[in-house]
Protein backbone atom coordinates (compact mmCIF):
# COMPACT_ATOMS: atom_id res chain seq x y z
CA UNK A 1 0.00 0.00 0.00
CA UNK A 2 1.35 3.43 -0.92
CA UNK A 3 1.81 5.85 2.00
CA UNK A 4 0.58 9.42 1.80
CA UNK A 5 3.43 11.77 0.96
CA UNK A 6 4.18 14.52 3.48
CA UNK A 7 4.06 18.17 2.45
CA UNK A 8 7.84 18.40 2.21
CA UNK A 9 7.92 15.28 0.03
CA UNK A 10 5.25 16.78 -2.22
CA UNK A 11 7.23 19.98 -2.49
CA UNK A 12 10.39 18.05 -3.29
CA UNK A 13 8.58 16.09 -5.98
CA UNK A 14 7.16 19.29 -7.45
CA UNK A 15 10.62 20.88 -7.51
CA UNK A 16 12.00 17.85 -9.25
CA UNK A 17 9.28 17.83 -11.90
CA UNK A 18 9.73 21.56 -12.44
CA UNK A 19 13.45 21.04 -12.88
CA UNK A 20 12.84 18.34 -15.48
CA UNK A 21 10.35 20.56 -17.29
CA UNK A 22 12.80 23.46 -17.40
CA UNK A 23 15.79 21.34 -18.33
CA UNK A 24 14.53 20.79 -21.84
CA UNK A 25 13.85 24.44 -22.58
CA UNK A 26 17.01 25.88 -21.01
CA UNK A 27 19.09 24.93 -23.99
CA UNK A 28 16.70 26.72 -26.34
CA UNK A 29 16.60 29.77 -24.06
CA UNK A 30 20.40 29.93 -23.98
CA UNK A 31 20.70 29.58 -27.77
CA UNK A 32 18.15 32.35 -28.24
CA UNK A 33 20.42 34.80 -26.43
CA UNK A 34 23.59 33.84 -28.24
CA UNK A 35 22.87 35.12 -31.70
CA UNK A 36 25.29 37.87 -30.69
CA UNK A 37 28.31 36.98 -28.62
CA UNK A 38 28.10 37.24 -24.84
CA UNK A 39 30.23 36.22 -21.89
CA UNK A 40 28.89 34.04 -19.10
CA UNK A 41 27.73 36.67 -16.64
CA UNK A 42 26.17 38.96 -19.29
CA UNK A 43 24.26 35.96 -20.63
CA UNK A 44 22.95 35.13 -17.18
CA UNK A 45 21.80 38.72 -16.71
CA UNK A 46 20.19 38.74 -20.12
CA UNK A 47 18.23 35.57 -19.27
CA UNK A 48 17.33 36.83 -15.78
CA UNK A 49 15.98 40.09 -17.20
CA UNK A 50 13.69 38.10 -19.50
CA UNK A 51 12.36 36.00 -16.65
CA UNK A 52 14.43 32.88 -17.29
CA UNK A 53 16.44 32.53 -14.09
CA UNK A 54 19.12 29.85 -14.25
CA UNK A 55 21.46 28.82 -11.51
CA UNK A 56 25.12 29.51 -12.34
CA UNK A 57 26.02 25.90 -11.62
CA UNK A 58 23.64 24.82 -14.38
CA UNK A 59 24.18 27.59 -16.93
CA UNK A 60 27.96 27.64 -17.24
CA UNK A 61 28.46 23.89 -17.62
CA UNK A 62 25.58 23.92 -20.13
CA UNK A 63 27.49 26.45 -22.26
CA UNK A 64 30.47 24.14 -22.44
CA UNK A 65 28.29 21.17 -23.30
CA UNK A 66 26.64 23.09 -26.14
CA UNK A 67 30.07 24.10 -27.35
CA UNK A 68 31.34 20.53 -27.27
CA UNK A 69 28.25 19.57 -29.31
CA UNK A 70 29.27 22.14 -31.92
CA UNK A 71 26.26 24.42 -31.35
CA UNK A 72 28.34 27.23 -29.83
CA UNK A 73 31.80 28.60 -30.41
CA UNK A 74 33.84 30.60 -27.96
CA UNK A 75 37.03 32.56 -27.53
CA UNK A 76 38.79 34.48 -24.80
CA UNK A 77 38.70 38.24 -25.20
CA UNK A 78 39.78 41.28 -23.25
CA UNK A 79 37.29 44.07 -23.85
CA UNK A 80 37.75 47.60 -22.41
CA UNK A 81 40.80 46.62 -20.34
CA UNK A 82 38.81 44.30 -18.09
CA UNK A 83 39.87 40.78 -17.12
CA UNK A 84 39.86 38.12 -19.86
CA UNK A 85 36.42 36.64 -20.45
CA UNK A 86 35.22 33.76 -22.55
CA UNK A 87 32.69 34.95 -25.12
CA UNK A 88 30.16 32.53 -26.58
CA UNK A 89 28.24 32.76 -29.84
CA UNK A 90 26.08 30.40 -31.81
CA UNK A 91 28.00 28.53 -34.50
CA UNK A 92 26.65 28.04 -38.02
CA UNK A 93 25.50 24.55 -37.12
CA UNK A 94 23.98 26.00 -33.97
CA UNK A 95 21.97 28.51 -36.00
CA UNK A 96 20.55 25.76 -38.20
CA UNK A 97 19.66 23.60 -35.21
CA UNK A 98 18.22 26.61 -33.42
CA UNK A 99 15.98 27.53 -36.38
CA UNK A 100 14.66 23.96 -36.52
CA UNK A 101 14.11 23.83 -32.77
CA UNK A 102 12.18 27.10 -32.83
CA UNK A 103 9.84 25.60 -35.44
CA UNK A 104 9.43 22.48 -33.32
CA UNK A 105 8.77 24.65 -30.29
CA UNK A 106 6.01 26.54 -32.10
CA UNK A 107 4.36 23.34 -33.23
CA UNK A 108 4.68 21.83 -29.77
CA UNK A 109 3.27 24.99 -28.24
CA UNK A 110 0.12 24.72 -30.37
CA UNK A 111 -0.35 21.07 -29.44
CA UNK A 112 0.28 21.69 -25.74
CA UNK A 113 -2.10 24.64 -25.66
CA UNK A 114 -4.79 22.37 -27.09
CA UNK A 115 -3.97 19.55 -24.68
CA UNK A 116 -4.00 21.84 -21.70
CA UNK A 117 -7.15 23.58 -22.84
CA UNK A 118 -5.44 26.94 -23.00
CA UNK A 119 -6.57 27.61 -26.56
CA UNK A 120 -9.77 26.52 -28.34
CA UNK A 121 -9.51 24.30 -31.43
CA UNK B 1 40.56 34.44 4.51
CA UNK B 2 40.16 37.21 1.91
CA UNK B 3 37.89 37.01 -1.13
CA UNK B 4 40.64 36.08 -3.59
CA UNK B 5 41.84 33.27 -1.36
CA UNK B 6 38.28 31.99 -0.98
CA UNK B 7 37.73 32.00 -4.74
CA UNK B 8 41.10 30.33 -5.34
CA UNK B 9 40.18 27.60 -2.88
CA UNK B 10 36.77 27.08 -4.46
CA UNK B 11 38.17 26.93 -8.00
CA UNK B 12 40.89 24.55 -6.85
CA UNK B 13 38.34 22.33 -5.12
CA UNK B 14 36.23 22.14 -8.28
CA UNK B 15 39.39 21.42 -10.30
CA UNK B 16 40.26 18.52 -7.99
CA UNK B 17 37.22 16.71 -9.37
CA UNK B 18 37.82 17.45 -13.03
CA UNK B 19 39.84 15.51 -15.60
CA UNK B 20 43.24 16.97 -16.40
CA UNK B 21 42.41 17.61 -20.06
CA UNK B 22 39.85 20.32 -19.35
CA UNK B 23 40.75 21.34 -15.82
CA UNK B 24 42.92 24.40 -16.47
CA UNK B 25 40.46 25.85 -18.98
CA UNK B 26 37.41 25.31 -16.76
CA UNK B 27 39.27 26.71 -13.74
CA UNK B 28 40.21 29.83 -15.69
CA UNK B 29 36.66 30.36 -16.89
CA UNK B 30 35.13 29.63 -13.50
CA UNK B 31 37.44 32.15 -11.83
CA UNK B 32 36.49 34.79 -14.41
CA UNK B 33 32.75 34.05 -13.91
CA UNK B 34 33.05 34.19 -10.14
CA UNK B 35 34.89 37.51 -10.26
CA UNK B 36 32.25 38.95 -12.60
CA UNK B 37 29.44 37.82 -10.31
CA UNK B 38 31.23 38.99 -7.19
CA UNK B 39 31.97 42.39 -8.67
CA UNK B 40 28.35 42.83 -9.69
CA UNK B 41 26.83 41.62 -6.43
CA UNK B 42 29.20 43.60 -4.22
CA UNK B 43 28.97 46.80 -6.23
CA UNK B 44 32.72 46.69 -6.74
CA UNK B 45 33.52 46.28 -3.03
CA UNK B 46 33.75 42.54 -2.39
CA UNK B 47 33.84 41.16 1.15
CA UNK B 48 34.37 37.55 2.28
CA UNK B 49 30.71 37.40 3.33
CA UNK B 50 29.47 38.39 -0.15
CA UNK B 51 32.02 36.03 -1.74
CA UNK B 52 30.66 33.19 0.40
CA UNK B 53 27.12 34.00 -0.75
CA UNK B 54 28.23 33.97 -4.39
CA UNK B 55 29.94 30.61 -3.94
CA UNK B 56 26.86 29.15 -2.23
CA UNK B 57 24.77 30.31 -5.18
CA UNK B 58 27.16 28.60 -7.57
CA UNK B 59 26.84 25.40 -5.59
CA UNK B 60 28.89 22.70 -3.92
CA UNK B 61 32.26 22.28 -5.69
CA UNK B 62 31.63 18.61 -6.35
CA UNK B 63 28.23 19.35 -7.79
CA UNK B 64 29.69 22.00 -10.11
CA UNK B 65 32.40 19.58 -11.22
CA UNK B 66 29.73 16.93 -11.81
CA UNK B 67 27.75 19.37 -13.97
CA UNK B 68 30.80 20.08 -16.09
CA UNK B 69 31.41 16.41 -16.61
CA UNK B 70 28.03 14.89 -16.07
CA UNK B 71 28.72 11.96 -18.37
CA UNK B 72 32.38 11.37 -17.56
CA UNK B 73 32.15 10.12 -13.98
CA UNK B 74 32.54 6.47 -13.31
CA UNK B 75 30.85 7.07 -9.95
CA UNK B 76 29.48 10.59 -9.54
CA UNK B 77 29.19 12.69 -6.38
CA UNK B 78 25.57 11.69 -5.81
CA UNK B 79 26.38 8.02 -5.42
CA UNK B 80 29.95 8.33 -4.16
CA UNK B 81 29.29 8.77 -0.38
CA UNK B 82 27.27 5.52 -0.27
CA UNK B 83 29.88 3.82 -2.41
CA UNK B 84 32.60 4.94 0.00
CA UNK B 85 30.74 3.47 2.99
CA UNK B 86 30.16 0.14 1.22
CA UNK B 87 33.79 -0.13 0.07
CA UNK B 88 35.04 0.77 3.56
CA UNK B 89 32.83 -1.87 5.20
CA UNK B 90 33.92 -4.46 2.62
CA UNK B 91 37.61 -3.71 3.18
CA UNK B 92 37.25 -3.65 6.98
CA UNK B 93 35.54 -7.07 6.96
CA UNK B 94 38.25 -8.50 4.67
CA UNK B 95 40.93 -6.89 6.85
CA UNK B 96 39.51 -8.31 10.09
CA UNK B 97 39.20 -11.81 8.60
CA UNK B 98 42.80 -11.67 7.41
CA UNK B 99 44.00 -10.38 10.77
CA UNK B 100 42.37 -13.38 12.41
CA UNK B 101 44.08 -15.56 9.80
CA UNK B 102 47.37 -13.81 10.51
CA UNK B 103 47.01 -14.48 14.23
CA UNK B 104 46.39 -18.14 13.46
CA UNK B 105 49.51 -18.27 11.24
CA UNK B 106 51.68 -16.69 13.95
CA UNK B 107 50.27 -19.09 16.54
CA UNK B 108 50.75 -22.22 14.42
CA UNK B 109 54.01 -21.58 12.55
CA UNK B 110 57.64 -20.81 13.20
CA UNK B 111 60.77 -19.96 11.18
CA UNK B 112 60.45 -20.03 7.39
CA UNK B 113 56.91 -21.39 7.56
CA UNK B 114 56.01 -18.28 9.53
CA UNK B 115 57.42 -15.94 6.85
CA UNK B 116 55.67 -17.93 4.08
CA UNK B 117 52.43 -17.81 6.05
CA UNK B 118 52.74 -14.06 6.68
CA UNK B 119 53.49 -13.31 3.02
CA UNK B 120 50.70 -15.50 1.72
CA UNK B 121 48.21 -13.83 4.13
CA UNK B 122 49.34 -10.36 3.04
CA UNK B 123 49.05 -11.25 -0.66
CA UNK B 124 45.69 -12.91 -0.04
CA UNK B 125 44.46 -9.70 1.65
CA UNK B 126 45.44 -7.54 -1.32
CA UNK B 127 44.03 -9.99 -3.86
CA UNK B 128 40.70 -10.35 -2.04
CA UNK B 129 40.51 -6.60 -1.37
CA UNK B 130 41.11 -5.68 -5.02
CA UNK B 131 38.60 -8.23 -6.34
CA UNK B 132 35.85 -7.23 -3.91
CA UNK B 133 36.45 -3.48 -4.28
CA UNK B 134 36.29 -4.05 -8.04
CA UNK B 135 32.95 -5.83 -7.79
CA UNK B 136 31.50 -3.06 -5.56
CA UNK B 137 32.83 -0.41 -7.99
CA UNK B 138 31.23 -2.21 -10.91
CA UNK B 139 27.87 -2.42 -9.15
CA UNK B 140 27.95 1.29 -8.26
CA UNK B 141 29.04 2.25 -11.77
CA UNK B 142 25.92 0.46 -13.04
CA UNK B 143 23.75 2.26 -10.44
CA UNK B 144 25.29 5.58 -11.53
CA UNK B 145 24.35 4.92 -15.14
CA UNK B 146 20.88 3.57 -14.46
CA UNK B 147 19.72 5.93 -11.70
CA UNK B 148 22.38 8.66 -11.40
CA UNK B 149 20.25 11.41 -12.96
CA UNK B 150 17.27 10.84 -10.70
CA UNK B 151 19.30 11.00 -7.49
CA UNK B 152 20.04 14.13 -5.46
CA UNK B 153 23.35 15.17 -3.95
CA UNK B 154 23.40 13.82 -0.36
CA UNK B 155 21.58 16.21 1.97
CA UNK B 156 24.44 16.12 4.46
CA UNK B 157 26.87 17.28 1.79
CA UNK B 158 24.60 20.17 0.81
CA UNK B 159 24.03 21.25 4.41
CA UNK B 160 27.65 21.07 5.52
CA UNK B 161 28.90 23.04 2.54
CA UNK B 162 30.64 26.10 3.95
CA UNK B 163 32.81 28.35 1.72
CA UNK B 164 34.80 29.44 4.78
CA UNK B 165 35.83 25.84 5.41
CA UNK B 166 37.24 25.14 1.94
CA UNK B 167 40.64 23.43 2.13
CA UNK B 168 43.64 25.58 1.20
CA UNK B 169 45.15 25.25 -2.27
CA UNK B 170 47.84 22.64 -2.05
CA UNK B 171 51.18 23.22 -3.65
CA UNK B 172 52.99 19.87 -3.55
CA UNK B 173 56.04 21.34 -5.27
CA UNK B 174 56.70 23.91 -2.57
CA UNK B 175 59.53 22.85 -0.25
CA UNK B 176 59.94 23.25 3.46
CA UNK B 177 63.59 24.27 3.70
CA UNK B 178 63.97 23.44 7.40
CA UNK B 179 62.45 19.99 6.92
CA UNK B 180 64.65 19.31 3.90
CA UNK B 181 67.83 20.38 5.72
CA UNK B 182 67.02 18.04 8.63
CA UNK B 183 66.34 15.16 6.17
CA UNK B 184 69.65 15.79 4.36
CA UNK B 185 71.52 15.88 7.67
CA UNK B 186 70.06 12.56 8.82
CA UNK B 187 70.65 10.93 5.43
CA UNK B 188 74.32 11.97 5.53
CA UNK B 189 74.66 10.88 9.16
CA UNK B 190 73.04 7.50 8.42
CA UNK B 191 75.25 6.87 5.35
CA UNK B 192 78.36 7.80 7.38
CA UNK B 193 77.30 5.59 10.29
CA UNK B 194 76.62 2.66 7.96
CA UNK B 195 80.02 2.92 6.26
CA UNK B 196 82.47 4.38 8.76
CA UNK B 197 81.19 3.00 12.04
CA UNK B 198 79.89 -0.48 11.22
CA UNK B 199 80.70 -1.71 14.72
CA UNK B 200 78.01 0.62 16.06
CA UNK B 201 75.32 -1.55 14.55
CA UNK B 202 76.96 -4.80 15.41
CA UNK B 203 79.18 -5.42 12.40
CA UNK B 204 82.60 -5.76 13.91
CA UNK B 205 85.84 -6.68 12.16
CA UNK B 206 88.09 -9.24 13.70
CA UNK B 207 91.20 -9.70 11.62
CA UNK B 208 91.34 -10.00 7.84
CA UNK B 209 88.46 -12.44 7.48
CA UNK B 210 85.92 -10.10 8.97
CA UNK B 211 83.59 -11.70 11.46
CA UNK B 212 80.33 -9.89 11.84
CA UNK B 213 78.74 -9.95 15.21
CA UNK B 214 75.16 -9.16 14.24
CA UNK B 215 74.75 -9.07 10.46
CA UNK B 216 75.67 -11.73 7.93
CA UNK B 217 78.40 -11.13 5.33
CA UNK B 218 75.67 -11.36 2.63
CA UNK B 219 73.96 -8.34 4.14
CA UNK B 220 77.20 -6.43 4.63
CA UNK B 221 77.97 -7.06 0.94
CA UNK B 222 74.81 -5.12 0.10
CA UNK B 223 75.74 -2.11 2.26
CA UNK B 224 77.36 -0.28 -0.72
CA UNK B 225 74.06 -0.65 -2.65
CA UNK B 226 72.16 0.64 0.35
CA UNK B 227 74.62 3.53 0.65
CA UNK B 228 74.22 4.35 -3.05
CA UNK B 229 70.46 4.54 -2.54
CA UNK B 230 70.93 6.92 0.42
CA UNK B 231 73.40 9.07 -1.54
CA UNK B 232 71.01 9.33 -4.48
CA UNK B 233 68.34 10.58 -2.09
CA UNK B 234 70.82 12.99 -0.53
CA UNK B 235 71.97 14.44 -3.87
CA UNK B 236 68.40 14.83 -5.13
CA UNK B 237 67.22 16.57 -1.94
CA UNK B 238 70.24 18.88 -1.99
CA UNK B 239 69.55 19.80 -5.63
CA UNK B 240 65.89 20.52 -4.79
CA UNK B 241 66.97 22.60 -1.79
CA UNK B 242 69.27 24.69 -4.00
CA UNK B 243 66.60 25.06 -6.68
CA UNK B 244 63.96 26.12 -4.16
CA UNK B 245 61.11 23.82 -5.27
CA UNK B 246 60.29 20.50 -6.87
CA UNK B 247 59.96 20.46 -10.65
CA UNK B 248 58.99 17.78 -13.14
CA UNK B 249 62.56 16.60 -13.78
CA UNK B 250 63.22 16.33 -10.04
CA UNK B 251 59.98 14.33 -9.65
CA UNK B 252 61.02 11.88 -12.37
CA UNK B 253 64.46 11.56 -10.76
CA UNK B 254 62.67 10.88 -7.47
CA UNK B 255 60.78 8.00 -9.13
CA UNK B 256 64.10 6.61 -10.43
CA UNK B 257 65.69 6.96 -7.01
CA UNK B 258 62.72 5.25 -5.33
CA UNK B 259 62.80 2.40 -7.87
CA UNK B 260 66.48 1.89 -7.11
CA UNK B 261 65.74 1.97 -3.37
CA UNK B 262 62.99 -0.59 -3.88
CA UNK B 263 65.40 -2.81 -5.81
CA UNK B 264 67.94 -2.65 -2.98
CA UNK B 265 65.24 -3.40 -0.41
CA UNK B 266 64.11 -6.35 -2.54
CA UNK B 267 67.68 -7.71 -2.69
CA UNK B 268 68.03 -7.48 1.09
CA UNK B 269 64.59 -9.07 1.49
CA UNK B 270 65.72 -11.92 -0.77
CA UNK B 271 68.71 -12.83 1.42
CA UNK B 272 68.46 -16.14 3.27
CA UNK B 273 69.81 -14.57 6.40
CA UNK B 274 70.16 -10.88 7.17
CA UNK B 275 71.34 -11.33 10.73
CA UNK B 276 73.00 -14.23 12.48
CA UNK B 277 70.17 -13.95 15.01
CA UNK B 278 67.12 -15.62 13.37
CA UNK B 279 64.66 -13.40 15.22
CA UNK B 280 66.29 -10.27 13.73
CA UNK B 281 66.10 -11.77 10.24
CA UNK B 282 62.35 -12.43 10.62
CA UNK B 283 61.79 -8.96 12.06
CA UNK B 284 63.84 -7.28 9.33
CA UNK B 285 62.03 -9.28 6.62
CA UNK B 286 58.62 -8.39 8.00
CA UNK B 287 59.59 -4.70 8.03
CA UNK B 288 61.11 -4.95 4.54
CA UNK B 289 57.94 -6.65 3.27
CA UNK B 290 55.88 -3.68 4.47
CA UNK B 291 58.48 -1.24 3.05
CA UNK B 292 58.29 -2.97 -0.34
CA UNK B 293 54.48 -2.80 -0.45
CA UNK B 294 54.31 0.84 0.70
CA UNK B 295 57.22 1.78 -1.59
CA UNK B 296 55.53 0.20 -4.61
CA UNK B 297 52.25 2.00 -3.82
CA UNK B 298 54.14 5.28 -3.44
CA UNK B 299 55.77 4.86 -6.84
CA UNK B 300 52.38 4.13 -8.40
CA UNK B 301 51.10 7.33 -6.75
CA UNK B 302 54.06 9.34 -8.04
CA UNK B 303 53.63 8.01 -11.57
CA UNK B 304 49.88 8.68 -11.43
CA UNK B 305 50.53 12.29 -10.45
CA UNK B 306 53.27 12.78 -13.04
CA UNK B 307 51.33 11.25 -15.90
CA UNK B 308 47.83 12.48 -15.05
CA UNK B 309 48.74 15.71 -13.32
CA UNK B 310 46.69 15.30 -10.18
CA UNK B 311 47.37 13.93 -6.71
CA UNK B 312 46.67 10.28 -6.20
CA UNK B 313 43.87 9.67 -3.74
CA UNK B 314 41.38 6.83 -3.79
CA UNK B 315 38.71 9.47 -4.40
CA UNK B 316 40.26 11.07 -7.49
CA UNK B 317 41.35 7.67 -8.76
CA UNK B 318 37.95 6.08 -8.59
CA UNK B 319 35.67 9.01 -9.27
CA UNK B 320 36.82 9.96 -12.71
CA UNK B 321 37.98 8.09 -15.74
CA UNK B 322 41.51 8.25 -16.97
CA UNK B 323 41.72 11.00 -19.56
Amino acid sequence: MRCMATNSEKEALYEKLLLELRRGVLMLAVLSQLQDEQYGYSLKQSLDERGMEINEGTLYPLLRRLESQGLLESDWQVVDDTRPRRYYKMSQDGETVYANLVQEWQALGVVMDQLLGLKKK
Amino acid sequence: MDTNEMIDRYVNEVGEHLPRKTRADIEMELRSLLLDTLEEQSGGEPTPKIAAEVLREFGHPEEIAAQYHADEFLIGPKVFPTYKVVVTITLVVIGVLHLVGLGFVVWQSAGETLIDGLLSTIFSFFRTAVINAGIVTLVFAVIERVAGDSLDLPEKQQKTWDPFALPPVKDPDRINRGELVVEIFFLAAFAAWLNFFPDWFGAENFGEEGIFALFTPEFIALVPWFTASLLLDLVLKTAVLIQGRWNRIARWLEVGKDLFGLYVAYRIFGLDEISIVPFFTWGAKAILGIVLIIGALEIIGQLYRLLLGRPFTPKTFIKSRFV
